[in-house]
């Protein structure tokens, strides 16, 4: 797997590099601003970005719209932003359009090497990666939605996972639960956020979208 | 020289010129005023007398705006606007008009009006345009006579005669010309004078109530209060994010990276160089926080000022020199906004005064904290925008304080942050 880093502490994007690298993950290039993210991410074609929230100038939200434009541009990149505090408003523009390829992770995670990459693979093939932080934010956020107040506390729970980008086997693992309940959950929630059946990978990322628009609306 | 153009510079024709456009002005307003006034008193039985008397004192409000707006151009006096009262819809609009003390107190400007500018065009007359007749009467005398027919049937022109005495012939000209001149020569003087209780009466209708004035500046200075501690979070919170959180994270990387190295079995150098990578960032963000600590609430500060300030002396980059004279222990916060403004203006002075030599005062007398910081730099720092005195400035008037910046181009520079004990 290629990937290409934008950070501007140069600690985090020295330590970030050294730990994929240590990992196998090859990293074509690492940036400390937006402008030369898309330059790097045009010359090396990677399988992924790895992008800070805050970047230079301003240190505000360059990242985020680094991260759209980069989607805009190339439809097959993975982008997993890397951030510091979970911002519900940065994650829901940028899940507004079409969640595949997305992951939002706080930057500690990165502590756990294998958990990292593991998500950074993921999101590289077309899944997507929420922290587990970022996912009960919005929960929090979306107390206000409707078709998800019809939902038990536990498919809240699966829903929950499945915004991370869990498998159905990870799911029951986490839950402790047989895989089989998963299923049966899963299920329960497409017919009660009204997704009917197209092909269950694109349903779930449909109901993580309908997930995220009770986040924000 | 300079005395001899004084009635013409522009600011005394200006002066000149307002005397002569206010009294009809005056006049106009005022009679307007009357009669709106007395129609809307007399028609008072029906509804519409009342809303002939709320749109002339709407008028006289207007008529206020202009007031100001000719004070400002040719006086160079500025007024503050008046705060109005208002209230939706137009029977809200008419009893707001009636109901506020700034409309009333406009129509009583306007009604006093003639009376307070008649002595400024009395001066101009009197002064300006006899003065200037009298000076030029050796030559008007020649143009602007008078027939005089004698019984012995010779005819004589006169052209100025005072109690019986014909001044025209030489040398008793010069008469009427001296008196001229000193009519003129006194003319911008008395001009000054008697427009004074004019402004006096245009403040008080006009302007803005001293409530109203102390309200406009708390309202301003509490606004950069709130400005002011938002920016310190925010500097605060950037720094946490860029320094202590940043190396946090890269303390746990550099963690990770080392349990990688020992589970893959490394080379003993290897781990050992990214462990002292990751000793260097706790280290590092030790520092930051006390930085960062010392930047919220300098812990020094609790032993009072004049420790602290002698604290931030020794640590400065230049030999200071800090004489305290504190009678009372100030408030916190008057202490901490002082020392905030020693030590940027100190930061100020090692950055940009090229000074060899810095001294802080610090005393308290006469209900104030006088804070002096005084440098032999090269001076020309400028109270404006952008400067960081301007934020310094703002951050003691949340006080009622003031800060004055005395630095001339080649120095020396003396900064004063006044704050009252209160």
């Amino acid at each position: 797997m290629r990937v290409v880093i934008a950070e501007d502490s140069a600690i985090l994007r020295d330590g970030l590099a050294q730990l994929l690298a240590m990992r196998g993950v090859e990293v074509a290039a690492a940036v400390d601003n937006a402008t030369d993210l898309l330059a790097a991410v045009a010359a090396h074609t990677p399988d992924a970005a790895v992008v800070d929230v805050r970047l230079p100038p301003d240190h505000t939200d360059e990242g985020i719209r680094a991260a759209i434009e980069l989607r805009r541009v190339h439809p097959g990149l993975g982008v997993l932003i890397f951030s510091q505090y979970v911002e519900t408003r940065h994650a829901a523009r940028l899940l507004a359009g079409d969640a595949s390829g997305i992951g939002y992770l706080l930057k500690e995670r990165v502590m756990d090497i294998g958990e990292f990459v593991d998500a950074l693979e993921r999101v590289a093939a077309g899944g997507t990666a929420l922290d587990p932080r970022v996912v009960s934010q919005l929960f929090g956020a979306s107390r206000r939605g409707k078709a998800l107040d019809t939902l038990t506390p536990r498919e809240r729970e699966v829903l929950a996972l499945m915004a991370e980008g869990r498998t159905n086997q990870s799911i029951a693992a986490t839950l402790v639960v047989s895989e089989r309940a998963v299923e049966k959950h899963v299920a329960n929630i497409f017919v009660k956020l009204g997704l009917h059946q197209t092909g269950a990978d694109h349903r779930r990322v449909l109901a993580v979208l309908r997930y995220f628009e009770a986040g924000t609306g | 020289m300079h005395h001899v153009i004084a009635p013409f510079t522009a600011r005394a024709l200006r002066a000149v010129l307002y005397a002569v456009v206010s009294f009809p002005l005056a006049l106009l307003g005022c009679v307007g005023t009357l009669l709106g006034l007395l129609v809307g008193g007399l028609l008072s039985i029906t509804t519409l007398g009342l809303w002939l008397i709320a749109l002339t004192e709407r008028g006289a409000l207007s008529f206020g705006a202009l007031q100001r707006f000719l004070a400002r151009v040719l006086l160079g006096v500025r007024l503050d606007e008046p705060v109005r009262r208002s209230e939706p819809g137009a029977f809200g609009w008419r009893r707001a008009i009636l109901a506020d003390r700034t409309g009333w107190r406009a129509v009583a400007g306007v009604l006093l009006g003639p009376l307070t500018a008649l002595p400024a065009l009395l001066t101009v007359l009197g002064c300006y345009v006899y003065g200037l007749l009298f000076l030029l009467h050796p030559v008007l005398k020649y143009v602007n006579y008078g027939t005089e027919r004698r019984p012995d049937g010779t005819v004589e022109h006169v052209a100025l005669r005072w109690f019986g005495v014909n001044l025209d012939p030489w040398p008793l000209w010069l008469v009427p010309v001296v008196v001229g001149a000193a009519l003129l020569l006194v003319a911008p003087w008395l001009l000054a004078r008697v427009l004074w209780p004019q402004q006096f009466v245009l403040r008080k209708a006009f302007g803005s109530s001293d409530v109203d004035s102390r309200i406009r500046t708390l309202e301003r200075t509490r606004a950069a209060a709130v400005e002011d501690a938002a920016a310190t979070l925010r500097r605060i919170e950037r720094d946490l994010h860029d320094g202590t959180q940043a190396r946090l994270v890269g303390l746990g990387m550099h963690l990770t990276m080392i349990r990688e190295l020992v589970t893959a079995g490394a080379d003993r150098d290897e781990v050992l160089t990214v462990v002292d990578t990751a000793r260097g960032n706790a280290t590092q963000a030790v520092a930051d926080l006390r930085d960062l600590v010392r930047g919220i609430h300098p812990p020094v500060l609790d032993q009072g000022l004049d420790v602290a300030l002698a604290s931030l002396a020794a640590d400065a980059a230049l030999p200071v020199e800090v004489t305290t004279s504190l009678a009372t222990r100030p408030a916190p916060a008057l202490e901490s906004i002082a020392y905030f403004c020693a030590a940027e203006l100190l930061a100020n002075v090692v950055k940009h005064a090229h000074a060899t030599r810095v001294g802080i005062d610090v005393s308290t007398d006469a209900g104030v904290l006088r804070l002096t910081v005084h440098d032999d730099g090269r001076g020309g720092a400028v109270l404006g925008a952008g400067s960081g005195l301007t934020g310094l400035a703002a951050r003691a008037s949340t006080v009622d304080g003031t800060l004055t910046c005395e630095s001339p181009a080649g120095g020396p520079t003396v900064v004063v942050v006044v704050l009252p004990l209160g």
